[in-house]
């Protein structure tokens, strides 16, 4: 009856000579190390994967103090292992690239992050609601940003009956390489803000965090959530919350307007040029949970994967092939036997049907219950 | 004969210069002066007698058949009585001592000349046209078609031209007939009624056929023999296929021949052709159509006029503020077809009576019930249904409309495939009442009150609700026949409330409420033929309570914030006056100057100098106690137009026009939503303020029946509001920290071909706009786009709009919608990065590139009943198909980052043909 549509749009790509800085980090005034990557900006239609800022000189300076250096420890990585910070000291930014572009931030306030109270759950008819909640007895907090770390056990569609075993195929025992169950681990993709500054206490009551609907994949045989908690500025949540409404968003009727918007690090030379990042000092709380599928409502059955993809019935050597050259589409099922189990050939499916490892590691994690 | 006066006895007096030559003849006694309308005779007696110093003897059983509906000026007794009781066998007499004796049959014999009676007054004769006509609709109307009227005397004047003036009245309701065509055919000459249904029309003198032509009314025609300046007032029948809907346009010879640039007064009859998505009458709709009317896109009532934002229209509602013209996320208007007159926008010469706004003003006024009978009518639609009765509550004296319509929408929002409809809830009402008493012919009164209330849930989380309420009431008074005084109260409240009772640790209820109350006295003056003199006072007192956030069940940690009110008085006081220097040449100047006077109680923060206001540059907290002003701002608005008639069909106007605003509506969304808040003029916040140029050319065609106008524009506007990139606007107590002055500048040429009458009727425009804002206060950290210009929300520099009508019998009637306009601006992504795991995008300069052009096609079919004029009730059927072609006009084009890759969408509101279907009735 209403015609009203969301659309895929294509745009010409914009080809706009853009290549400005990014800097992702903060400085760490807890126990772990401080880390930046320095990055580039792409053009929309850049397939590429973005570009490092390499041997840049990075460090952080304390107000009317110390200079601390950052080393370059990969491509575009600079770190450095605790700062002696001061909590009553300001910091800030200095970067210099390798073309000798000058980069400051503005001094930034430390925060020290409160624990996590509790990361809770609750099983609601459209899904999995997960909640974090905390406080902060000193009342100094107020703005809070979260990063979360899914990890979820599941398993290749199909087992394999087979594996290469030096020139030859053999059947799998149960001393074989394990390929069917494994782990995947992600890291949030959108940003986690909340604020108790309207509440007479700093405290913050099963914040949600994250939705999974009851046919997730992630809730099949068992799930567990690493949340990290920082303590914000008023500034730096401004900064998250401005991102937050351009990126994510963005185009309904009673969506705010995107817009350009100024982090707190700018060039020496031309202030005008955009950089983006925010500088912020706070220290990091962490907190995991793990959720059973026995936990979950039975109603929430879902079944293992199907396999979805081409097969193929092929000869010894041919199989062998596709393992040890380690194919990008074909992986071994194991040998086909016909009537009278007379062995006809060997069964090769697409390779994410038998092989978890192409989707996570089946190294199970430390954390995960035995 | 007393039987002819059981309708409405219309006298048609004027200031009649054959009754003045009459009248020298005898000794008379002191002239009568008054409006009275439908008066029992008694009632006339009583409303004499009071004034003068007659006293009147009579029978009352011999003259309760007679009703009194005259304005007189000065006018002898005797004249007014003669031509009351002509052809009634009633006679009078008056002596010495001014006491007047009523008899029935034969006259009592005093000392008077025997030809009084004779030899019968030109004027009278006219008079008696209405009584006749009004009485049946049958041989009398016939007969006054092939009646031969005198007007002026003819021993007076015999050559030369003369002018002929009246009202245009319908026969039943005594309603005024506005935007109806009175001319002769050769030559041809001819004007429009104004919106009292008033006629004045030169014409050489003698024998003419004048042809009356009203939409919605039966075309008739008079016959008239013209020996000097006369009144006929005139009344018509309804045409029964238009039931109800009736008049168009009160602009036909006013466009070439008023001072008034950039005016356009639609009636609900041209409105309810529009075929719209829902089927229901749209009047914002329909002003959108308009040329320099623009909005942000569908689903958004928000106007921009002339590249003004949309808090810089003032929208009237029966003399009171509306602040929230829309209901349900803008798909409708606030406004019910059944109970709307007319709806007039002002956009270019904005009269001084007018203030407070800088783009324009639209005053949208209600019908008055029928004073004769009692009536209904209403509609069923798809998504809403609506009521109206009206009737008498004393016959001719007091009237009574009242109007209600409410929705069943929810069901529509389950088949929008966006899951925050999909999983919303939403309904709304609104309820209208108007009563209209006449006091007697110098005073009468109007009471109006509407209130309207929505209510959504969006994504099945927060529940929203808003609420206009506004009641007025005015009292129009007549001094005496040069200066007329009108005087409105009214009161306007708008508020809306977001509650949240999801989790019960964090329910909440967030409320926003306006109240602004308004007293205005608005006097015109007539001191010569060719001049106008308006002049007036109003004072309006806003109080606003900009937030509360408290908690909403008992476990809730939420504390209570409140935002401190704000307070405020605006007071203006205005002259202008209109010269007709020429025939050819008229101006018009004014001047009204304001004032506005911020209020306490209020705690007044002081921020460091040439520094970005935030929190961390505060200097000093000062308290102003209540009633105390904190912040004074007044200034002049100067209005000037000028007129110079190229021919009797074209003209050239020019205009200028100063405004000041002192409320500003915060919004940092695409569309006017209902939690926009509203803030008035402080401290930090400068009032707005406006200047507009415009030159226009106009033309006329065809007997005033096919108008031209060309229009330019120049404005600029200093001191409006953009909001600061992420700027928060929720519970904020330092607003000024958020905001930024933002000066604005839009020009733009508006071409419009309107033709409102015949088989086939409607307009087609073509707007050439722009809309341009800059932003750059650096010390203050305002800049947006570097400092430069850049291109408004609603900046479509192109814009094609037709609406046409085309009435293939009387019963049956198609029309047809074209629009076509320029994509509007927005800004797109120019890069991507990785920032945090995932994939972002950093937004080029503001709103540099534009969305696809938009286009719709609209039809609409509308079949009446049949028209028998005696039957129960009068129905009709509308079938509208809106966006035929079914484009998916892009609502807004926009990026997101989703499983790390950023992925864009179009959204389309209407991206298929709409058919709906609407019962109309009326009884």
């Amino acid at each position: 009856m209403l015609g009203s549509c969301i659309e895929p749009y294509q745009h010409e790509v914009i080809q706009m000579p853009n290549n400005y800085l990014v800097v992702d980090g903060f400085i760490n005034t807890g126990n772990g190390p401080t880390t930046f990557k320095l990055t580039r900006t792409q053009n929309l239609g850049d397939d590429e994967n973005p570009r490092n800022e390499t041997g840049a000189t990075v460090t952080i300076e304390e107000e009317g103090g110390a200079r601390f250096s950052l080393k370059e420890t990969g491509a575009g990585v600079y770190s450095i292992n605790t700062i002696p910070v001061n909590p009553t000291k300001r910091y800030r930014l200095h970067i210099k690239t390798s073309k000798t572009r000058a980069y400051i931030s503005d001094f930034v306030p430390v925060k020290m992050t409160p624990a996590i109270d509790a990361l809770t759950w609750e099983a609601e008819p459209d899904g999995l609601q997960l909640q974090v909640s905390t406080h902060d007895p000193q009342d100094n907090t107020r703005y809070y940003r979260w990063d979360f770390e899914e990890t979820w056990e599941f398993t290749a569609s199909e087992r394999a009956t087979g594996e290469v075993v030096g020139d030859t195929i053999v059947r799998r025992t149960a001393e074989s390489e394990n390929i069917y169950q494994c782990w995947r681990t992600e890291p949030s993709t959108s940003i986690k803000i909340g604020t108790s500054s309207r509440y007479n206490q700093d405290l913050i009551s099963k914040f949600p965090l994250q939705k999974l609907a009851p046919s997730s994949e992630k809730l099949r045989i068992g799930y567990s959530i690493l949340v990290k908690q920082y303590a914000q500025t008023q500034e730096a949540y401004a900064y998250w919350e401005a991102l937050k409404k351009t990126t994510e968003s963005v185009g309904g009727l009673f969506d705010p307007l995107p817009s350009q918007f100024k982090g707190n690090i700018r060039s020496v030379a031309d202030s005008q040029e955009p950089v983006i990042g925010f500088l912020s000092a706070y220290s990091v709380e962490q907190k995991r949970l793990f959720i059973g599928r026995q936990e979950l409502p039975q109603q929430w059955y879902m079944p293992p994967p199907l396999c979805q993809g081409d097969s193929a019935t092929v000869s010894m050597e041919t199989a062998i092939g596709y393992v040890k050259n380690n194919d990008p589409y074909w992986g071994l099922k194991g040998a086909v036997y016909g009537e009278l189990n007379k062995l006809e050939g060997y069964k090769v499916k697409y390779k994410g049907c038998v092989d978890c490892r192409i989707y996570g590691t089946n190294v199970k994690p430390e954390f995960w219950p035995q | 004969m007393a039987s002819l006066y059981r309708g409405i006895l219309l006298l048609l007096l004027a200031s009649f210069c054959c009754l003045h030559s009459l009248s020298a003849q005898h000794t008379k006694g002191a002239p009568v002066t008054g409006n009275f309308n439908n008066l029992a005779f008694e009632e006339f007696v009583r409303e004499v007698e009071a004034r003068s110093g007659y006293k009147f003897y009579f029978d009352p059983a011999a003259v309760d058949s007679v009703r009194v509906t005259v304005q007189v000026t000065n006018k002898p007794l005797e004249d007014v009585l003669a031509a009351l009781f002509r052809n009634t066998g009633i006679r009078f007499a008056i002596d010495a001592q001014q006491r007047v004796f009523i008899t029935k049959g034969k006259q009592l014999q005093l000392a008077l000349p025997e030809n009084f009676f004779e030899p019968t007054p030109a004027g009278a004769e006219a008079m008696v046209a209405g009584a006749e006509q009004s009485d049946d609709q049958g041989s009398k109307r016939a007969a006054s078609e092939i009646k031969l009227y005198e007007i002026g005397d003819r021993r007076n004047n015999p050559s030369g031209k003369a002018t002929i003036s009246g009202y245009l009245r319908a026969a039943g309701t005594g309603e005024p007939i506005f935007g109806a065509s009175v001319y002769i055919e050769s030559p041809l000459i001819g004007t429009t009624t104004d919106q009292s249904g008033y006629y004045t029309l030169s014409l050489p003198v003698g024998h003419h056929q004048l042809r009356i032509r009203g939409i919605g009314m039966q075309t008739t025609k008079r016959q008239v023999m013209l020996y000097g300046n006369g009144r006929l007032d005139i009344e018509l029948q309804e045409d029964a296929r238009v039931l109800k809907e009736v008049i168009v346009e009160a602009d036909k010879d006013k466009n070439v021949s008023s001072l008034l640039m950039g005016v356009e007064k639609l009636d609900i009859r041209s409105i309810k052709q529009v075929p719209t998505a829902f089927g229901e009458t749209d009047i914002l709709r329909v002003i959108l159509t308009l040329p320099g009317v623009k909005s942000a896109g569908e689903g958004s009532t928000g106007m921009n006029v002339r590249g003004g934002s949309a808090d810089q229209n003032l929208i009237l509602f029966n003399n009171a503020p509306i602040y929230n013209p829309s209901h349900l996320f803008g798909f409708f208007s606030a406004f019910n077809p059944d109970v709307v007159e007319s709806a007039e926008l002002f956009r270019s010469a904005i009269p001084a009576k007018y203030g407070g706004r800088l783009s324009s003003v639209l005053e949208i006024t209600s019908r008055e019930g029928n004073k004769q009978k009692f009536a209904g009518s209403g509609g069923i639609g798809l998504l809403t249904s609506r009521l109206t009765l009206e009737g008498p509550l004393v016959k001719d004296k007091t009237s009574l409309i009242v109007g209600g319509r409410s929705t069943y929408s929810d069901w529509l929002l389950k088949k929008i495939p966006d899951p925050t409809f999909s999983k919303s809830t939403a309904s709304f009402y609104d309820v209208n009442a108007l009563l209209s008493h006449k006091i007697n012919d110098n005073n009468s009164l109007i009471l109006s009150g509407y209130l309207s209330k929505d209510k959504f849930r969006l994504g099945a989380d927060s529940l929203y609700t808003f609420s206009n309420q506004n009641a007025s009431i005015s009292w129009k008074h007549t001094f005496d026949e040069k200066l007329f005084g009108k005087f409105t109260g009214a009161y306007s409240h708008y508020g809306y409330g977001v509650e949240s009772d999801k989790n019960p640790v964090t329910a909440f209820a967030l409320d926003f409420g306006i109240n602004q109350a308004n007293f205005q006295a608005d006097f015109n003056y007539y001191p010569t033929a060719k001049h106008t003199v308006n002049f007036g006072v109003s004072t309006n007192h806003y109080s606003i309570s900009p937030g509360s956030f408290q908690p909403n069940s008992s476990e809730s940690i939420v504390t209570l914030d409140r935002l401190q009110s704000e307070q405020a008085l605006e007071t203006a006081v205005y002259a202008s006056e209109q010269f007709e220097i020429t025939p050819r040449l008229s101006v018009e100047a004014g001047l009204r100057y304001s004032l506005f006077n911020a209020l306490g109680p209020r705690e007044v923060l002081t921020y460091a100098e040439n520094m970005p206001r935030t929190e961390n540059t505060v200097e000093d907290t000062t308290f102003y106690k209540s009633g105390s002003p904190f912040a004074n701002y007044h200034g002049p608005e100067y209005r000037f137009s000028a007129r110079y008639g190229l021919g009797d069909h074209s003209s050239v106007k020019i205009g200028f026009n100063r405004l000041r605003q002192y409320i500003h509506m915060l919004s940092n969304t695409v569309s006017m939503s209902p939690t926009d808040l509203w803030k008035l003029s402080d401290s930090k916040i400068r009032p707005q303020v406006g200047n507009q140029v415009a030159l226009g050319y106009y033309q006329n065609f065809k007997a005033n029946t096919v108008e031209l106008s060309v229009e330019g524009y120049y404005r600029t506007m200093r001191d409006f509001l953009d909001y600061k990139s992420g700027a928060s606007l929720f519970m904020n107590h330092h607003i000024e920290t958020d905001v930024a002055n933002a000066e604005g500048k839009a020009y733009g040429m508006e071409i419009m071909l309107k033709k409102l009458s015949g088989r086939l009727n409607g307009w087609i425009s073509y707007t050439y706009s722009r809309s341009l804002i800059k932003v750059n206060n650096p010390e203050r950290g305002e800049v947006i786009n570097n400092g430069n210009y850049y291109p408004s929300n609603f900046d479509k520099p192109h814009d094609l709009t037709l609406i046409s009508n085309y009435k293939f019998s009387k019963r049956y009637s198609t029309s047809f919608n074209f629009t076509y306009s320029t994509g509007r601006p927005i800004t797109l992504p120019i890069a991507k990065y990785t920032f945090g795991d995932t994939q972002r995008l950093l937004y080029s300069d503001r709103n540099a590139y534009r969305v696809p052009n938009y286009f719709r096609f609209d039809v609409a079919m509308n079949l009446e009943g049949n028209h028998k004029a005696k039957k129960l009730a009068h129905s009709s059927w509308t079938l509208a198909v809106y966006n035929v072609t079914g484009r998916n006009n892009p609502f807004s084009v926009y990026f997101k980052s989703e499983e790390g890759k950023v992925k864009g969408y179009k959204l389309s509101i209407f991206g298929s043909p709409i058919p709906t279907i609407t019962y109309n009735f009326r009884f």
